[in-house]
Parts: C-alpha cells; sequence; structure tokens
C-alpha cells in the first residue's frame, strides 16, 4: 500500500503502464493473426485432389503413349485393318495432354520453370510423335497394298509367261525378284535392300523393248517392287524416328522430378501445418485469456455494484433507525411532558377539589341562614315599624331594599360558580386519569364530551367570528377496554386540528365558509363479523391537497407557523391508536372541501 | 504489485465489450478470407469442355475389319442440337445477310453443293470444293489439308473468311443478341448465353447430329440381304484392289491423310506448283506434305460430285480410274469400276428426320424479318 502511495506520488504512471498494456494486447494478437495467415498460405501446397488428378492424368499419358506406339505396330503388321483405333488413342492423348497443360500451373509454382520447361520439352516430342504418325499412316497404307499385290501380279505374271514365248532370263529374273522380296518382307533385313534394288535394276535390264503386253505388266510388277523397296525403307525410318523420340524417357524424368518436388513440399508443408496448429492454439489461448480477464472485469463490476448498493441499503436503515430513534426520543419526551402536564392538571384539581367542596357544601346552608336571616328583619321592621333616625340612615345608606332583593341572587351566582368549577375539576380528571395508568373500561362518549367542554373556549365566538357549532350524533355505544387518557388526548388533538382548520378558512375567505361546523360521530359497526367502535370527526374547513396527506402521519411534520404546532399530534395520535390500541386511523380530505378522520378501535366489552 | 498494475489495466482493456469482439471478429474473418480463398482457387471453372476431334466410337471393338458401321445412336444435347441446326440456316451469319452455312452445305445435297468450287460472297468461284458436312464427325482433322483439329474451330475459317461469310465474331455475337428469340434459346441451353463459345459450340454439336446410316452398315451389322449381288462384288473389289487401305474406318475414309499421287505422277497433267495442289504443306510447310490431303469420307460420295479437291473430276467413275491409277498403281477394267460404284451407292444414307428438313430456316428467316420489322 505504501508502495502505491509513493507511486500515486509520480505522474500519472498508471496511465503510461495501461497505455502500454493495451499496446502489447494489440500487438500480440495482430502478429499472432499475421502468423497463422503466413503458416496458413505456407502449409497449403497443391491440393492434394490436383496432385491426385495430375498424376493419374500423367500416368494416363504415359500409358496412352506406349498404346499408340501399340497400334502403330498393330496396323503395321495388319493386325487392325483400320486407323480408328489409333486415331482415338491420339485424340485421347491430346487431349489428355491438354488437361495436363491446363492442370499444370496449379501443381508446379510458377518458380518451378524447369519443371514446366520440362513438360514443354514433352509436349514438343509429342507433336513431332503425331507428324510421324501420320506420315506412317499415309506411307503404310500404301505399302500394304503393294506387299499385298506384288506377290500376286509377280506369281501372276509368271504363271502366264511360262505358257508363253517369253524371255527365259527374264523369267528367272522376275523369279528371283519375288523369292527375294519375299524374305526381305519376311525378315526385315535392311542390308537386304541394296540388292532387291540391284535385282530390279537386273529385271528392267532384261525388259524386251518393244511395248508389248509382257513389258507392261513387267513394268507394273516393277512399279510395286520400287515402291515396297521405296515404302518399307520409308516406314521403317518413320517407325524408327518414331522409337528414337524422347517421349517416354522425357515423361519418366518428368515424372520422377514431379515426384521428389511434390514430396519436399509436402514436407515442407507439413512442418508449416504444425507452425499453423501452434499458432491456432495460441491464438485459442489469446482469445480464452481474453475472454477469461473480460469474466473477471465483468466478475468485479457486479461486485462492486452490490457492494455499493449493499452500503445504500445500510445507510437508508441506519438513516431509518436515526430517525425512529429521534421520533422515539420526541415522542418520550412529549410523552413525558404529558405525563408531568397530566399530574400537574390532575393534581391542581384534586387540590382544588377540596376548597370547591367547602363552597359548594357550604352555599345551600348559607343560603338558609341568609333567608332565615333576612327573615328575621322583616319581623323586625313589623314590630317596630318606626326605627331609630340612625337606623333608618343605615338602612338608606346600605339601600337595603336592593339588598335584599340582590343577595339571594348572588348567591344563587356564587352557587352557580362553584358548580362550574367543580364540572370543570371534574373534567380535568377525567381528561388526564392519572389515576387510570392501566387500561380501563370506559365510555368514549363521556371522553368526547369532557374534551369538547376543555375546548369549550375555543368554540366560543370570538371577536373576528362567530361560535363553532359542535354537531354531535353519538350513538349507543359500550365500554371499551382502553387508555382513556390517552384516547382523550387523540380527540382533543383532532377536535383542535379541526378549530384551526376551520379558522384558518374563515381568515382566508368568510364568504366561501358561512356556515362552519364541527360534526362528530360514534357508532358501533361490525367489521368481518368483528365489532368494531367507529369515530369520526369531521370539519367543512380547508382541507389538505394529496402531498400533505402522505406526510400526515410523519412526526414533525406540520402546516401551522414556527411555534404554534410540534408537528406530534397526529403522529402521536397514529402511535396511540395504532400501536397502543391495535385500531386504525385514517384521514379523507378534500382540498377546500374538509378533512374527515375516522378512527376505528376495536371492541373488547366485560362481556367479551 | 506490478502484477497488479498490468491485471489492472488487462481488465480495464477487456471490460470494453467491442475491443475483445473486434479481436474474435478478425481472427475469424481471417480464417473465412483464408478459406474462401482457397476455395475460389479451387474453382476453375472451364466453360466448355474441350472439343473433341472424332466422336470416340463406342461399340468398335473390331478393328480388324477395315470398314465400321455407324453407330447406332450418338447422346447429344437435343435443345444444342436445334439451336445448332438454326444458327446452320442463318443468313444473319453472313455479312451481306444473304449466305449461310447451308449455302455451301445443302443439307438436301449430300452436305455440299455440287459445284466444283463454291461461290464465294463476291459471286466469283472460292478455291476448293466444299466437301460434305455429313458425318464430319467422324473426321479427324476438317478441311482438304487439315488445317484444324475440332468442329468447334472449324466455325471460325468460312465465318471469317472475308470472301465467305465475312464476319468477325463481335459482329455475331451483336447480331443475336439484339434477338429475342435467339437470347432466350441461348440462355435456355447454355448458362453462359450467347457467346462465341457456345455458338461454335451448337453449330458444332448439330454437325455431329448428322450422321447418315446407310444400307451397308446394315449389311456390316449381318444383314446380307441388305446389299444386291453387285453391290457385293463392288465392295469385294473394293477390298480386293486396295482402295480401303486407305477408305477405312467407320467413315471409310477421313482418318488419315495421303499424297495424292503415290504410285505415279498425277500432278504432272496439272499445273502442279499451285498452292491449291500443294494440300498440307500449305499448313505445314514440309516438303513430305506435297500434295497431302485428307483422306475424304466416301459415305453419300454418290451426292457430292465434282470430286478431288477443286472438284475437277466430274464423276465418280471418273474419279474411281484416277485413284486405281495414280493411287494404288494398277489398271481397272470397267466392269470393275461399275461394280465399285454400284458398291459407293450403297453408302448413300438418310438423315434423321428432323434433321433433313428446312423448318429451322424458315424459323430463322421468320425471326428475321420480324426483327426487321421490329427494327422499323
Amino acid at each position: 500500500m505504501r508502495h502505491r502511495l509513493t507511486r500515486r506520488g509520480h505522474t500519472e504512471p498508471t496511465g503510461e503502464k495501461g497505455f502500454f498494456a493495451q499496446r502489447v494486447l494489440w500487438i500480440g494478437g495482430l502478429l499472432l493473426l499475421i502468423a497463422l495467415t503466413f503458416f496458413f498460405f505456407k502449409s497449403q501446397t497443391v491440393n492434394p485432389q490436383q496432385h491426385y488428378l495430375f498424376v493419374t492424368d500423367l500416368r494416363r499419358l504415359q500409358e496412352l503413349e506406349s498404346v499408340l506406339k501399340a497400334d502403330v505396330l498393330k496396323t503395321r503388321f495388319a493386325i487392325d485393318a483400320n486407323y480408328d483405333r489409333l486415331v482415338a488413342h491420339g485424340e485421347e492423348l491430346r487431349l489428355k495432354q491438354l488437361q495436363l497443360r491446363r492442370e499444370l500451373p496449379l501443381v508446379i509454382p510458377a518458380e518451378r520453370q524447369p519443371l514446366r520447361d520440362q513438360f514443354h520439352e514433352i509436349e514438343v516430342a509429342l507433336a513431332q510423335q503425331s507428324t510421324l504418325v501420320e506420315h506412317f499412316k499415309a506411307q503404310n497404307a500404301i505399302l500394304q497394298n503393294s506387299l499385298r499385290y506384288f506377290p500376286l501380279i509377280a506369281q501372276t505374271s509368271l504363271a502366264e509367261f511360262a505358257t508363253q514365248a517369253v524371255d527365259q532370263d527374264l523369267q528367272t529374273d522376275l523369279h528371283d525378284l519375288l523369292e527375294l522380296m519375299l524374305i526381305y518382307n519376311l525378315n526385315a533385313r535392311e542390308d537386304l535392300k541394296p540388292q532387291v534394288q540391284q535385282q530390279i535394276e537386273q529385271v528392267q535390264a532384261a525388259l524386251p523393248h518393244p511395248v508389248s503386253e509382257v513389258q507392261a505388266r513387267v513394268e507394273n510388277v516393277l512399279l510395286h517392287a520400287r515402291a515396297i523397296v521405296r515404302l518399307k525403307g520409308e516406314v521403317t525410318q518413320v517407325m524408327a524416328e518414331m522409337l528414337d523420340l524422347p517421349v517416354g524417357p522425357a515423361l519418366d524424368r518428368f515424372t520422377t522430378a514431379y515426384d521428389s518436388m511434390q514430396t519436399r513440399s509436402l514436407q515442407q508443408a507439413s512442418w508449416y501445418r504444425w507452425f499453423l496448429y501452434g499458432t491456432c492454439l495460441s491464438l485459442l489461448g489469446f482469445v480464452l485469456v481474453l475472454y477469461r480477464i473480460r469474466y473477471r472485469a465483468k466478475l468485479l463490476t457486479i461486485a462492486n455494484t452490490n457492494l455499493e448498493k449493499t452500503v445504500d441499503e445500510r445507510t437508508q436503515t441506519l438513516r431509518q433507525t436515526l430517525n425512529d430513534l429521534q421520533q422515539s426520543q420526541m415522542q418520550l419526551i412529549q410523552a413525558e411532558k404529558m405525563a408531568g402536564l397530566g399530574q400537574l392538571v390532575a393534581g391542581v384539581a384534586h387540590e382544588i377539589n377540596n376548597p370547591v367542596s367547602f363552597i359548594y357544601g357550604n352555599i345551600a346552608p348559607t343560603m338558609g341562614y341568609v333567608a332565615d336571616l333576612m327573615g328575621l328583619l322583616q319581623r323586625y321592621q313589623t314590630a317596630y315599624p318606626d326605627p331609630s333616625l340612625d337606623i333608618q340612615d343605615y338602612l338608606t345608606n346600605i339601600d337595603w331594599e336592593f339588598t335584599q332583593t340582590d343577595l339571594p341572587r348572588t348567591l344563587t351566582s356564587i352557587q352557580t360558580g362553584a358548580d362550574r368549577i367543580r364540572e370543570i375539576v371534574l373534567s380535568l380528571r377525567n381528561f388526564s386519569r392519572l389515576d387510570e395508568a392501566d387500561k380501563k373500561f370506559a365510555n368514549l362518549n363521556d371522553g368526547i364530551a369532557s374534551t369538547l367542554l376543555l375546548l369549550q373556549h375555543r368554540l366560543k365566538a370570538q371577536p373576528d367570528r362567530s361560535a363553532i357549532p359542535v354537531i354531535q350524533t353519538l350513538g349507543q355505544i359500550p365500554d371499551i377496554l382502553c387508555y382513556p387518557g390517552q384516547i382523550n388526548q387523540v380527540f382533543m388533538n383532532l377536535i383542535a386540528n379541526a378549530i384551526d382548520a376551520l379558522e384558518e378558512a374563515i381568515a382566508v375567505d368568510p364568504q366561501a365558509h358561512p356556515n362552519p361546523q364541527i360534526h362528530i360521530q360514534t357508532a358501533l359497526i361490525s367489521h368481518e363479523s368483528l365489532p368494531l367502535l367507529r369515530i369520526e370527526v369531521a370539519d367543512n374547513g380547508t382541507g389538505m391537497s394529496e402531498e400533505i396527506q402522505q406526510k400526515l402521519f410523519d412526526p414533525f411534520f406540520t402546516t401551522k407557523p414556527v411555534g404554534k404546532g410540534t408537528g406530534l399530534g397526529t403522529s402521536i395520535s397514529y402511535q396511540i391508536i395504532v400501536d397502543r390500541h391495535g385500531g386504525t386511523i385514517r384521514c379523507e380530505s378534500t382540498l377546500g372541501a374538509g378533512t374527515r378522520f375516522i378512527l376505528e378501535l376495536p371492541v373488547l366489552t366485560r362481556d367479551s | 504489485m506490478l502484477r497488479n498494475f498490468y491485471c489492472h489495466n488487462l481488465l480495464k482493456f477487456c471490460r470494453q465489450k467491442w475491443r475483445v469482439l473486434t479481436l474474435s471478429l478478425l481472427f475469424v474473418a481471417c480464417l473465412a478470407g483464408v478459406l474462401l480463398s482457397q476455395l475460389l482457387s479451387a474453382g476453375t471453372a472451364a466453360v466448355l469442355p474441350e472439343p473433341q476431334a472424332v466422336v470416340p466410337i463406342a461399340e468398335a471393338n473390331e478393328f480388324d475389319q477395315p470398314i465400321l458401321p455407324l453407330p447406332l445412336e450418338l447422346k447429344l444435347d437435343h435443345a444444342k442440337v436445334a439451336l445448332g441446326k438454326r444458327l446452320f440456316h442463318e443468313p444473319r451469319l453472313s455479312r451481306n445477310g444473304q449466305m449461310s452455312c447451308a449455302s455451301c452445305h445443302d443439307l438436301k445435297q449430300g452436305g455440299a453443293d455440287g459445284v466444283p468450287q463454291s461461290i464465294g460472297m463476291d459471286g466469283k468461284p472460292l478455291l476448293m470444293n466444299s466437301p460434305t458436312i455429313l458425318n464430319s464427325a467422324f473426321n479427324f482433322r476438317q478441311f482438304w489439308d487439315g488445317r484444324v483439329l475440332t468442329l468447334e474451330d472449324q466455325v471460325n475459317h468460312p465465318l471469317n473468311a472475308v470472301n465467305e461469310l465475312g464476319l468477325s465474331w463481335e459482329d455475331v455475337v451483336t447480331r443475336l443478341r439484339s434477338d429475342e428469340d435467339y437470347r432466350l434459346r441461348f440462355a435456355a441451353a447454355y448458362k453462359q448465353g450467347i457467346t462465341p463459345e457456345t455458338m461454335r459450340d451448337a453449330i458444332a454439336t448439330f454437325q455431329r447430329s448428322l450422321i447418315t446410316p446407310a444400307r451397308f452398315d446394315q449389311f456390316l451389322r449381318g444383314d446380307q440381304k441388305a446389299l444386291s449381288d453387285q453391290e457385293k462384288v463392288g465392295y469385294e473389289k473394293f477390298q480386293s484392289y486396295g482402295c480401303v487401305t486407305c477408305h477405312q474406318g467407320v467413315n471409310l475414309g477421313g482418318n488419315m491423310f495421303q499424297s495424292l499421287g503415290v504410285m505415279r505422277d498425277y500432278f504432272s497433267t496439272l499445273e502442279a506448283a499451285k498452292d491449291i495442289h500443294q494440300g498440307r504443306m500449305n499448313i505445314t510447310g514440309d516438303n513430305r506434305d506435297r500434295h497431302v490431303f485428307k483422306v475424304p469420307t466416301l459415305r453419300n460420295i454418290v451426292l457430292t460430285a465434282p470430286y478431288l479437291h477443286d472438284g475437277h473430276v466430274a464423276t465418280l467413275p471418273e474419279v474411281i480410274r484416277i485413284m486405281a491409277q495414280y493411287q494404288l498403281g494398277r489398271d481397272m477394267p470397267e466392269a470393275d469400276v461399275a461394280d465399285i460404284v454400284a458398291f459407293l451407292q450403297s453408302l448413300t444414307g438418310n438423315l434423321p428426320g428432323d434433321l433433313a428438313t428446312d423448318d429451322a430456316a424458315d424459323g430463322a428467316a421468320a425471326s428475321q424479318s420480324q426483327a426487321q420489322s421490329g427494327g422499323i
């Protein structure tokens, strides 16, 4: 941590490092991709399919080349009587050669020019071969004819000459020629050629000069003999040339060279393929690492978010707790205050109760005694109609006549006053009920009555307004188990709020509220077969907005001017009704039309 | 601590999803690209298969016989044959719009035109005699001098020759592409549409369909009654004289070259130095090829007079005598000539029914007039 702090003291090394790491990552990935591409292309030698196709075609070309030579021999020795087979194979060879020429650039790269040249040599040789085959075909056809015709015509002539008077020498020479030609033919001995030619010349020389049938015959024999000699030589030469053509060896050389090239490049490619596999794996690893890091980053982000959320939640809870605590504290204080006040009120009420009792208790006898005294004085006045001047002056001074009539009235007034004091004290005691700290059975109608009594001074007509009438629709309700003092406090709050609302309404616009009034209702209702006590306190004052209604039961919320309200009235009421008595309290209010508080308390009567 | 720094920064790096995604995508894209290029390089699509010079003879196993019967059927794409037939009769394939392949190779005249030399576009005779196109699929080379190997290649020559059809391929392609009907027909037969290659292929395919089985083929397949006695005798003499050494194979020729005048000098009576008489030497420059021509087919020979490379021999007996004298080195009695002529008549065959008619020509003419009226 210390290390980090010192680092942080420098000029933002984190940023540079981050940049560097990104660079490394990018370059690494890019290098891997380049390597992948490179190895891929290097490992792609020749499409194996093409290679095998080429090799197969090459083999077929070799085969066809031999077949063609065999066909040539077959026609040479008249095994084949036509050239169709030879032509068909020649055509197949040509097409195969064209096919190989097309395939060549696909299997032999341009840098292997010598190998391509080698193939070109083969093509040249094949072209020469094709030309030679054509010459062979032409000459062979004529040769076959003459070979077939020569013995025939020679023998026929000899047979005819034997019966005619033909020169014996000519016959012998012709016979020798026939024999010689047969040997020459059958043995394929070229060394006999001069001998044959010599014999031909000899026959020619032996010919009789005059134009005759015999001469024409022999000329014809000699024509074919010469043709045989000439064509046989040519055919032999053409065939020798054909055999000398380097097609076969060139093909062999080419095949060998191609094979070794292919083997080498395959070996090379297999090395590159291993590199390719390696690169592929690395790249895969690379991507995996990236995803792993990304995954971790995601996890971290999630953890972060969760943490913040948790902290928020905790803070919220703490704030709530603090609020609750503050509220409790205030309520405690208020409760303490109220308890103190209640004790005070109760004490005062108790203390006043005794003296008031003296007054109240002694008024009746006092009135009796005064009546007695008045009677006595009347009797004296009757007995002594003329009192002394002193008495007469005194009577005049004290205005006896008036006193006589006013005294009983005064006493009655005192009685009335004492009576009212007694009532008030009773109400105070009822209200505070300090003597009633436990739950008791009480009638809430009484509570309402004593509350109203305590608030009498506020309901009375004021200089700026008339008295506020309170309409009470109190039903027959049973006593319920409750804290009567606390319930009374609720009534006090609600009625006081109603009065405030009405006063505010009148202050704002008297015309709009010509008939301000408070309506209090109590009733026994039944909700889901459970008996409930329902108390409604309604006014037709200003009413409340939606917003205010929502905060109505929040502690310390007040709409009144500073110093006038504590903001605790409704919240304490809520606590008393909901928390202490298990009831409900709700408010229905329309802005400008009035507010209605509805309390519902569970009924626990003595019978239950 | 240092490690922590790296980790921290890596975390920062990776927290941005797009970076990780980009790297992964780049990786995938690279692989995909490599694979795609591999696939593309593998798929070297040849437009059309290499044209073949001769139709392979599937059933020909008896090569000890000099002459083989025509195959009973050839497997050809009917749509291409029909299209080729249309093109074959299409006058728009000539510069002046009046000639077509059929002008010199009339199917009704044995696939030739009956004159010594065909008349060119300028109204003057061309150099050589029009060979029949019937059974030309069995010729191993095309033209008298065998200058091209395949029927596809052959199409170029009369089309581009100034005095024949006189058009470049660009012209032809432009003309045909403006024709809705041709566009549809080509699209149906070839995925490449109208190109010089597909046109050549269609015409060549049509030509390959032009085979004419004859009575002689029935005879070769064992029907002895297919030939008359004289024809059979003629066939015997055809063989014994040695005609069959060159006129052999399924097409009675067309599969070899031969020098004209092997036994005696034929050109001593003609202007021997004329180019047209030099034959294959014009192509190869080889002195051995002087006066060498492709041995022509003898199928339908009675229909394709006059004879020889420049058509200077008017009748069949005449040319038979020439052949006997100069090629075989023999004299042939008139009776034998007559027998061989009789035999040669058995080589006249019939085209498959739907190919002999000219309805494609009518159709082409109709479409042409339609195109013209559309143009107006």
